[in-house]
């Protein structure tokens, strides 16, 4: 095997794939990445980590078809304080891999391309087209709510919905919810669901990040999403999503506007004198202020009140602060809306001003003091 | 500077109230534990008097092997209720001494006195006097009361020259005072742990005071670091008043006879869950570490615990845990108790999205309380518990942890 590929594009493609080989990883192949020569011209890039892999491709002059697999992390260390020139990559008798730009050689160890596992293939034109941007910003979103144990696994993925005027993704960790949806033109005849795996879901982001759409595919118990030459693919999750709607259709009778910035250093600042482990902060609403208040049995209290255009009679509620901060931290507007209810109720979260592309709702569970 | 502590044991505390109260009842070999039916009873002795002490009769024995020890004692199934009351009157004598009264157990409390000596001119002797003088007047009840720096010594003393005794271990002397007790004395050192200490030759206290560290942290862990600074008499553990919140709640149900049959433990343990699961409600608490006591035939105890996310009250969810810690333990040995405790209570709770109530006692549970709360324990109950025509027998036994629920 023989080919010349742009060191630019040797980094940009072997920087895609870090994110999907596995650190921890007790089967030695999967810390490799695979790359394929084509008879045509065109190098391929593939790497897995058995449930979620992804292939992508950069032009190369390729002279003598082949295939290898080197470790992942290693090669993209190399690629990248490469001269930016154009680098060759041999595989000798022997098996070894030789790179060579202009005067830097390296002489690599590999495995036989024979040992990487058979990665799901995307078929030509099949699939359905979906808007890259507004997806990513769903993602951006959403990601963080999903799961982080392993238990739950109906909810360890975010639940991607298509529907001939639109698409839903949404996660949770039975706690709080996420909830977000983009208007758009889908070629669907009726709603389709399915639980996309939260490392595919990160990997998306990256995928389709300054794409303009993406192909979507379900298979044999995978999903396959194409964009820009590249596909990830992954298993999908078999097991049944809460019934979401319910929870998101519920909206609080009580309504604040407030300035994201103020809430965060608020939450942030008070948090400081909440347990460690609960992170509960009361928040108190009634005659004009919005009250935020911690405390710690062994180390004191704090508070801090916002002014608020809001004269309901007196309501205090608990919430994890983390999960607060997270939504305050990606919802990307001046102002956020606060929806309440009563103290045993969920929160809602919206933000605030005119009203985006993505409809964005966050639902947090309070917590019981 | 140099602390102060008291512990205060009720002498014979259940034995002495009886006889107290019923005075047929002084001078005899009284024994409180269940009905030992000629022999043949099944549970404990919880306590005794002195007078059934000379026949070898000891509490956590077994009901039989007492009776088979004094026949002629006279056999009183314990009334908590009163015990409770009493031990409550005694509690607060001692907090007339000081705020700083950490009730231990139904009848002992340590105290840390060091600010109210000034008016017994600085005199621990002359306060402890007056102390058991108090109780002993109001209460016709006689206690005994070790006094010492630390919480360890104190407790040690209090033993030491029951009934109405008073040991004063004087500062600087708490070492040599230990030194000649066996190591069993020491607090933390169980049958177990006395099991590992005695081949390493480390009978006494000071044994263990004098063994070489290295040693010791090599055959016991951390643990025998720990150990050796008790047998030293070192011990900063502060008296941590009690704030009148109960800590666990818990049942226990000794068996007629040992049992092996899964349906019965099943049965047995659902039962206990639920009666558990009443008395939370009953309280207002909610839980979120249950912990399950298991003996076998051999009399061989384990305790299993395990904490859960969310707080409950709910008789369905105690019972999995407590069914998932069983299966664990149990083997092909009988079982003659089974326990479930309850504790970790009050903690700050997250709520859920979709299943909110799941941990949370259910409406059915809930209707059933209403109900036997007017027609008896019995009026509803769960179709798998109705099979068995003993479960309506099973007698309850609130267990040692239920002493530390008050209110």
């Amino acid at each position: 095997m023989e080919f010349v590929v742009r060191k630019t594009d040797l980094v940009k493609e072997l920087s895609l794939v870090q994110g999907i080989v596995e650190r921890k990883n007790s089967i030695p192949i999967l810390a490799n990445v695979l790359l394929e020569a084509e008879r045509g011209g065109g190098l391929r890039i593939s790497a897995t980590d058995l449930d979620v892999s992804l292939r992508s491709s950069c032009p190369a002059d390729v002279a003598t078809p082949g295939a290898l697999t080197l470790g992942a992390k290693k090669l993209f260390e190399i690629a990248r304080v490469l001269p930016d020139a154009d680098v060759r990559v041999a595989v000798g008798a022997d098996g070894w891999a030789s790179l060579e730009c202009e005067r830097v050689r390296y002489r690599m160890a590999g495995l036989p391309r024979e040992d990487f596992p058979a990665l799901p293939e995307a078929e030509g034109a099949a699939g359905v087209e979906l808007p890259a941007a507004p997806l990513r910003e769903m993602i951006l979103r959403t990601a963080f709510a999903i799961t982080a144990e392993d238990a739950r696994y109906y909810l360890s993925g975010a639940l991607l919905v298509l529907e001939p005027e639109g698409c839903v993704l949404v996660a949770t960790d039975g706690h709080r919810l996420a909830y977000t949806r983009a208007a758009a033109t889908i070629d669907v005849k009726e709603p389709r669901r399915v639980l996309v795996p939260r490392k595919a879901v990160h990997e998306l982001a990256r995928l389709i990040e300054g794409a303009e759409s993406v192909a979507f595919e379900a298979r044999d118990a995978h999903l396959l999403f194409r964009s820009g030459g590249r596909t990830l693919a992954c298993k999908t999750i078999e097991g049944q999503f809460p019934a979401f709607e319910r929870v998101i259709a519920v909206t609080g009778e009580r309504r604040i506007e407030l300035s994201r910035d103020a809430l965060v250093t608020a939450v942030r600042r008070v948090s400081l004198l909440s347990s460690e482990r609960s992170r509960a902060v009361r928040v108190g609403l009634g005659k004009g202020k919005l009250e935020l208040s911690a405390q710690s049995p062994d180390q004191g209290e704090a508070r801090e009140t916002l002014v608020v255009d809001e004269n309901g009679p007196e309501l205090e509620i608990g919430f994890n602060a983390a999960y607060l901060l997270d939504f305050l931290g990606v919802v990307g507007t001046d102002t956020v809306w606060l929806e309440l209810k009563d103290a045993e109720s969920q929160g809602l979260l919206r933000p605030g001003g005119e009203p985006g592309v993505v409809d964005y709702r966050y639902v947090v569970m309070p917590m019981r003091f | 500077m140099s602390r102060t502590i008291f512990h205060l044991d009720m002498d014979a505390f259940y034995a002495a109230v009886e006889q107290r109260d019923r005075p047929e009842l002084r001078g005899k070999p009284v024994i409180i534990g269940s009905d030992p039916k000629g022999g043949a009873g099944r549970g404990v002795v919880s306590t005794c008097s002195y007078e059934a002490r000379r026949f070898g009769v000891r509490s956590a024995q077994s009901i039989s092997e007492a009776w088979r020890l004094c026949p002629q004692g006279i056999y009183v199934q314990p009334d908590m209720k009163r015990y409770a009351a009493v031990s409550e009157q005694v509690m607060e004598i001692l907090g007339t001494v000081t705020d700083l009264v950490e009730p231990v157990s139904i009848d002992e409390a340590f105290l840390d006195v060091g600010g109210s000596l000034r008016p017994f001119g600085g005199s621990a002797e002359a306060l402890a006097r007056a102390l058991k003088d108090r109780v002993c007047e109001r209460l016709q009840l006689t206690a005994s009361v070790g006094v010492a720096s630390c919480k360890l010594v104190a407790k040690v003393a209090s033993d030491m020259r029951k009934p109405d005794g008073l040991v004063i271990v004087p500062a600087g002397q708490e070492a040599a005072f230990l030194a000649p007790l066996p190591v069993r004395r020491l607090w933390g050192v169980g049958p177990k742990m006395e099991e590992r200490l005695i081949p390493l030759g480390l009978h006494t206290i000071g044994d263990l005071a004098r063994a070489d560290p290295a040693r010791l942290e090599r055959k016991l862990g951390t643990h025998g670091f720990d150990l050796q600074k008790l047998a030293r008499g070192e011990d900063d553990r502060p008296v941590v008043p009690d704030r009148g919140e109960a800590k666990s709640l818990g049942a226990e149900h000794t068996f007629d006879a040992d049992v092996n049959d899964a349906d019965t433990l099943r049965r047995t343990l659902l039962d206990i869950a639920d009666h558990v699961a009443r008395r939370l409600r009953r309280h207002g608490l909610q839980g979120r570490t249950v912990t399950l006591k298991y003996r076998d035939e051999d009399f061989e105890t384990l305790t299993r615990a395990e904490t859960a996310p969310q707080p409950t009250d709910s008789g369905d969810v105690i019972f999995a845990v407590a069914w998932r810690l069983f299966q664990k333990v149990h083997g092909r040995k009988r079982v003659r108790l089974l326990g479930v405790t309850l504790s970790h209570f009050g903690a700050v709770s997250q709520l859920g999205l979709f299943a909110p109530a799941a941990a949370e006692a259910s409406a059915a549970e809930r209707v059933r309380d209403a109900l036997a709360a007017r027609f008896g324990r019995d009026a509803v109950t769960r179709a798998s518990l109705l099979k068995s025509p003993r479960s309506r027998r099973v007698g309850w036994d609130d267990g040692p942890a239920a002493k530390d629920a008050k209110k």
